[in-house]
């Protein structure tokens, strides 16, 4: 299946003087892992959240699927199916893991019933069990969410982001902060995800995102580098310059150590 | 809990053998400005928003009885719903533009709604009679045939409120177990993260407002055949301030929280007021003490200590245990 | 007896008046005004000139980086609350003979107070006094014109109005 699962025409958002997405246009196919990777500062999260809703862009227009889901607020873009992770991870807090999920799943649905207590859904209930095994927390079903560790809290963000069945997923730095043993397990599960569900996951981990994409796009910037397989990009000259700079800076570099 | 309620319910019998039957009528009234501290509780305990507006809609209940007997002639029951039709009519005119906003701007633009509404009321002196308000005779409640249950008759009128307090209490516990009630709490922890999920938080919020307007609509109706009376000055927002107090005193996000705070400020200006004229000053300190000592209000307290004693049994019968990392 | 429920009056210490505009305006209003212009440059000037005022904004805009640049931040707090109200504890004094002693007075200004921080801009000092005048006149423009309670009604709806098409406030200014 290669239509693009997401394009983006000459997406555009700035903040007072600073152009933090540039005539971005994108065309990512579905079916192959996506992956943005670039230096800070390059635009990633910005165009998530034009994406998920949570900006509107100055102009240009988002297309999931073929459908322009431009401006569409961030609850409608959520029901279509795309979901995603935030940079600095984000659940509810006072909650526990359990309920979490549980809400999450409910909130996908059409109408929230006002007067039949939430606990005696049973789909809902199978299906929260389902995603805890899915995730590995069936042990901290109870665990309040502002009480887990930083990998954990990522796991449960992962665990919202599957269990309202979605057509998307966006991962936003999922790795971040996590222990090596906790990086293992949710590349794992990402590579196994990516079998069944389309994703464009953002990462800063060099080697996990040219162990699992199949695509990777280079933002800079606010504007696409270049696109192409881990090969490619890992050879490309001007990548490496986004990055480290130019063989100038590097001696500029190596003064300043050693002075 | 059963022996509060059980208690509740003898109320008439036991209160005037134990004291004397004026307090009859003031555990009535606590009841009524429980269910308005229980309005207040709704939005800033479970939905996050701190409102200072819902006087305004205590006012239209009390003014949709009061006017609907005393300048449309009507009788009890439909003046009872043009009360409460009334407030939430109200509660979602002004929710649809509150709930835009949140923190300090929806507290101040609830406080400045309530405000153009009170000096409207007050200025509309021929049909609110303004600060001094308008009374007027109370119809009967219940009549079949030469039977007649009133207000007048003080029992009738205690179990009356006690029983509409006590279903909108058993509502409001539907509600809050039920998957709208988990989107308030939602809401309330994150709302990006909720809007993220799916749940329109706009239209949330705005069902919420709606129904902590009903809620007080119902207490301003209840309070209003309880005095035979309707005034002006109890829709200015230092009303809201005070159900928010005790809401918060109580233990803002419990369900019985308003009613524990509300006994005993009322209790306490009741009790107070007989020996002292400046009352309030008490109020005031115990306020200013309760929300630096007990944050999570008196129900909280009584949780945590609950919690306190049945996780010391737990910790002497099951050993630690450990996570290992696979 | 000094205290008590009744509203009293106040005789200004400066008394007479001066034709000013072709009306007979009273001198002590002028000395209120003057008064009122000195504090709000004073407080000015201590906000944004002096450490403890540099402090207030630090913590305002952040509070975890303050505390971890070493200020102490509920100390902050403690005496933002204190300044805060001398400032209306002075306001008081200055008010006094112009309106009435009365210890429920503070009621009825403070949704306008609220609303003239929000109007001006939070944190914006400047835009703050700009707001309170903006909407001092034009509370006294529409009761010139209409009875005194729909002056009232007109500038909260009005209020709402700002508040709910721009929350932060009609002035830029010095703010974040």
């Amino acid at each position: 299946m290669s239509e693009a699962i997401l394009r983006t025409v000459n997406l555009t958002k700035k903040f007072g003087g600073l152009t933090a997405t540039d005539n971005l246009s994108l065309n990512l196919p579905g079916g192959r892992l996506q992956a943005i990777i670039g230096p800070n500062g390059a635009g990633k999260t910005t165009l998530f959240n034009l994406i998920s809703g949570l900006l509107k862009p100055d102009s240009g227009r988002v297309f999931f699927r073929d459908r322009d889901i431009t401006g569409l607020r961030p609850h409608e873009i959520s029901r279509l199916g795309i979901k995603r992770t935030m940079q600095i991870k984000s659940v509810f807090n006072q909650l526990s893991v359990t309920e979490n999920l549980w809400i999450t799943r409910q909130a996908s649905q059409r109408v929230l019933h006002p007067f039949r207590p939430a606990s005696r859904d049973a789909a809902t209930r199978e299906r929260v069990d389902q995603t805890l095994e899915q995730i590995g927390m069936t042990a901290l079903a109870h665990r309040i969410a502002g009480t887990l560790s930083y990998g954990d809290i990522a796991m449960l963000e992962i665990g919202m982001a599957l269990i309202s069945d979605p057509q998307l997923l966006l991962l936003d730095e999922p790795i971040c902060g996590m222990s090596p043993a906790e990086t293992e397990r949710a590349v794992a599960k990402i590579r196994e995800l990516a079998r069944r569900i389309d994703i464009i996951i953002i990462e800063h981990d060099m080697e996990v995102v040219f162990g699992i994409a199949d695509d990777i796009t280079v933002l800079a910037q606010g504007a696409v580098l270049v696109t192409g397989s881990p090969d490619e990009i890992s050879n490309n000259e001007r990548v490496r310059e986004a990055y480290l700079g130019r063989p100038e800076d590097e001696d500029y570099l190596e003064e300043a150590v050693n002075a | 809990m059963i022996v509060f309620a059980a208690f509740l319910l003898t109320v008439p019998w036991t209160v005037p053998a134990l004291i004397n039957s004026f307090w009859v009528s003031v555990i009535a009234e606590i009841l009524i400005w429980s269910l308005f501290a229980a309005s207040a509780n709704l939005l800033f305990g479970y939905v996050g928003l701190l409102s200072f507006g819902q006087a305004l809609f205590f006012g239209f209940g009390m003014y949709g009885v009061g006017i609907g007997i005393d300048q449309l002639g009507l009788s009890f029951w439909p003046a009872f719903g043009l009360g409460i039709a009334a407030s939430m009519a109200m509660a979602l005119v002004a929710g649809v533009f509150a709930v835009r906003l949140t923190w300090h701007y929806f507290a101040i633009i609830t406080v400045v709604f309530s405000l153009i509404f009170y000096f409207l009321a007050v200025s509309m002196k021929w049909l609110t009679g303004g600060d001094d308000g308008i009374n007027f005779a109370l119809p009967p409640t219940f009549s079949f045939g030469s039977t007649q249950w009133s207000f007048a008759d003080p029992n009738f009128q205690y179990f009356f409120i006690l029983a509409t307090v006590a279903v909108c209490f058993y509502l409001m516990h539907l509600v809050i177990g039920s998957s709208l009630g988990k989107a308030f709490v939602a809401v309330r922890e994150n709302d990006v993260r909720a809007s993220l999920i799916g749940l329109n938080v706009y239209l949330v919020r705005l069902t919420a407002f709606v129904m902590a307007g009903f809620l007080a609509g119902v207490a301003g109706a209840l309070f209003a055949f309880f005095g035979r009376y309707a005034s002006a000055s109890y829709m200015f927002y230092n009303i809201s301030g005070e159900g928010l107090v005790w809401a918060i005193v109580g233990g803002a996000g419990t369900l019985l929280g308003p009613v524990v705070g509300t006994t005993l400020f009322i209790i306490i200006r009741e009790v107070v007021s007989t020996h002292w004229e400046h009352h309030s000053l008490i109020v005031g300190v115990l306020a200013i003490l309760a929300v630096i000592l007990a944050p999570k209000g008196m129900v909280g307290l009584w949780r945590d200590a609950l919690d306190r004693i049945t996780a010391s049994r737990a910790d002497r019968s099951a050993p630690a245990k450990l996570r290992i990392e696979s | 007896m000094t205290f008590g429920a009744t509203p009293r009056r106040i005789l200004p210490p400066v008394e007479g008046t001066m034709a000013l505009f072709g009306i007979q305006y009273d001198i002590y209003r002028l000395y209120a005004a003057g008064f009122s212009i000195a504090a709000l440059a004073a407080f000015f000037l201590f906000l944004n000139y002096t450490k403890i005022g540099t402090w207030m904004r630090a913590v305002r805009h952040d509070r975890e980086t303050a505390t971890a640049m070493g200020i102490p931040a509920k100390l902050v707090y403690v005496m933002t609350f204190a300044v805060g109200f001398a400032l209306a504890g002075f306001g008081g004094v200055v008010a006094a003979p112009i309106t009435t002693v009365d210890f429920r007075g503070g009621v009825d200004l403070l949704p306008v107070c609220f609303i003239a921080v929000i109007v001006g801009g939070l944190g914006n000092l400047p835009g703050t006094a700009a707001a309170a005048i903006l909407l001092a006149l034009m509370e006294g423009i529409i009761q010139s014109v209409a009875n005194p309670t729909i002056a009232r009604i007109s500038s909260l709806v009005l209020m709402s109005a700002v508040l709910l098409l721009r929350p932060q406030g009609l002035f830029k200014g010095f703010a974040k």
